[in-house]
């Protein structure tokens, strides 16, 4: 816990040193922070959109947006926090998007669309099962607990809830994940 | 899984989250009964965990190009439109106020035609042939009538057609409140009087005591009850608005008083019964309508 402790405080310092950086005009902070937070950024990313490429297009919305923002965040809170917090906001956003567009695909695309959904977008096709009958909001939850293992109050603050409403969020989201899962073809 | 307490539940998914072998051979030995529950929840959350993907397919992160967004330059004729938009603007407000002016201005013309004559040469008035005004009988062949000394403005003949009508114009201007041109020489003051009256359309009532000498008269383009009070100062009359086109004149007792206002109010041409004496003040139908 101690050593945990230790290593977050770590990265705090890192990350705010690195927006320092980037504030003052170092051209190479930014990729750093890149670096650092793409594949947890893309984890979220995919987790709540599922499809690999609408998740990749999700990242870069949310690195721009970081990158335009950057003087704005206040540093109350973790850098990572602010980050997370705003990839799951773009991502909820760009799936909602993505099935108004979904709805009204031709039936030429839509049967494209199904060649290439052949393939598991997940690794487990029970996982992917479960994960596409769910709401945006629920992927987002498990995704940031299962995934990222955040804490209750880091979820908390990445979801703009308080931990009691994280922590409800969570078990329904993981019930109704249950359901799915053993539901699911094998 | 309905049927399972809360606090079991609770327990059940702490366990199986943690991941401890040992923890959950513990738990089994107190809660054999929970075997199938506990197992199938382990294997969820493993495999939940296990499909967290790493990276894209290629395993290859894309670089991050910031894109930023760039001011969209307004377009090269935008001002030329914009000074146009105001040339143009200018020019139909300017055109706008300059129609109107005139407009009005003719319109005024066209009022102080009406006045000065009644019958205008291109009026559409339909009249009916008008009345030969009757002169008053002159006993001095001397006195004649000028021609300025016509401008009777109200022919009671007249059918006046609403569109052009001097009453449009000035709506609020009574009948008598016009202006008239009176020029009368070497005639009486009863007469100039009851002229200056039928020019106007007055109702001009002469009280008892109006001296009746040979006066002369020349009012151009001036309101009757201003005529009247200016004969009033020289002759030593007052004039009272009735209010209805009725006009009483009569001695005047105070020379500062030549003009007066509504009866309403209190003259102070009119003296109060205590200071009259037998001999003063007004007498015949004035004193008797006090």
């Amino acid at each position: 816990m101690s050593l945990g402790s230790a290593i977050r405080s770590t990265d705090y310092d890192e990350d705010l040193i690195l927006v320092e950086r980037f504030l003052a005009g170092d051209p190479e902070a930014f990729p750093t922070l890149y670096a650092r937070y793409y594949d947890r950024v893309f984890s979220i990313a995919r987790g709540i959109l599922i499809d690999a490429d609408e998740a990749e297009d999700a990242v870069q919305e949310v690195f721009t947006l970081i990158y335009r923002n950057l003087s704005r965040f206040d540093r109350r809170s973790r850098l990572s926090t602010w980050l997370f917090r705003i990839a799951v906001n773009r991502s909820i956003q760009q799936s909602r998007s993505a099935r108004y567009r979904n709805r009204w695909t031709t039936l030429t695309e839509a049967d494209e669309q199904a060649d290439e959904s052949a393939v598991p977008v997940l690794p487990d096709s029970r996982i992917t099962f479960a994960m596409e009958h769910l709401g945006a909001s629920d992927r987002a939850i498990l995704t940031l607990f299962y995934w990222e293992d955040l804490s209750l109050q880091e979820i908390a603050d990445s979801l703009g809830c308080g931990v009691n409403a994280a922590k409800t969020r969570l078990f329904r989201a993981r019930e109704r994940f249950r359901r799915y899962f053993e539901d699911a073809p094998e | 899984m309905s049927q399972i307490p809360a606090a079991m539940d609770e327990l059940l998914w702490m366990i199986a989250e943690n991941g401890d072998d040992s923890a959950i051979e513990t738990f089994l030995k107190r809660y054999p009964d929970q075997r199938i529950e506990i197992l199938r929840r382990r294997r969820m959350v493993m495999d939940l965990r296990s499909a967290k993907p790493l990276a894209l397919p290629g395993g290859k992160r894309p670089d991050f190009i910031p894109t930023v967004p760039r001011a969209v330059a307004a377009p090269a004729w935008r001002w030329p439109v914009v000074a146009a938009s105001l040339v143009v603007l200018l020019t139909v407000t300017w055109a706008a106020y300059t129609v109107t002016q005139r407009w009005q201005a003719r319109q005024a013309v066209a009022m102080v035609n009406s006045m000065d004559n009644p019958l205008p040469r291109r009026s559409i008035f339909r009249t009916a042939e008008p009345p030969s005004p009757t002169p008053a009988p002159v006993a001095d062949p001397s006195q004649r009538l000028t021609p300025e000394a016509a401008p009777v403005v109200r022919q009671p003949a007249i059918t006046p057609v609403p569109s052009v009508s001097a009453e449009q114009v000035l709506p609020s201007q009574a009948p008598y409140e016009r202006p008239i041109t009176v020029r009368l020489t070497e005639t009486t003051l009863d007469r100039a009087l009851g002229f200056i009256g039928r020019a106007s359309g007055l109702s001009v009532v002469i009280g008892p005591g109006i001296p009746d000498e040979i006066t002369e008269v020349d009012y151009v383009n001036v309101r009757p009850l201003e005529a009247l009070k200016d004969m009033g100062r020289r002759y030593g009359f007052t004039v009272f608005d009735q209010g209805n086109g009725t006009v009483l004149v009569i001695p005047a007792v105070d020379p500062q008083a030549a003009t007066a206002g509504p009866p309403s109010r209190p003259s102070p041409t009119v003296p109060s019964p205590a200071q009259q004496t037998p001999n003063q003040g007004l007498q015949g139908p004035i004193r008797s309508q006090e």
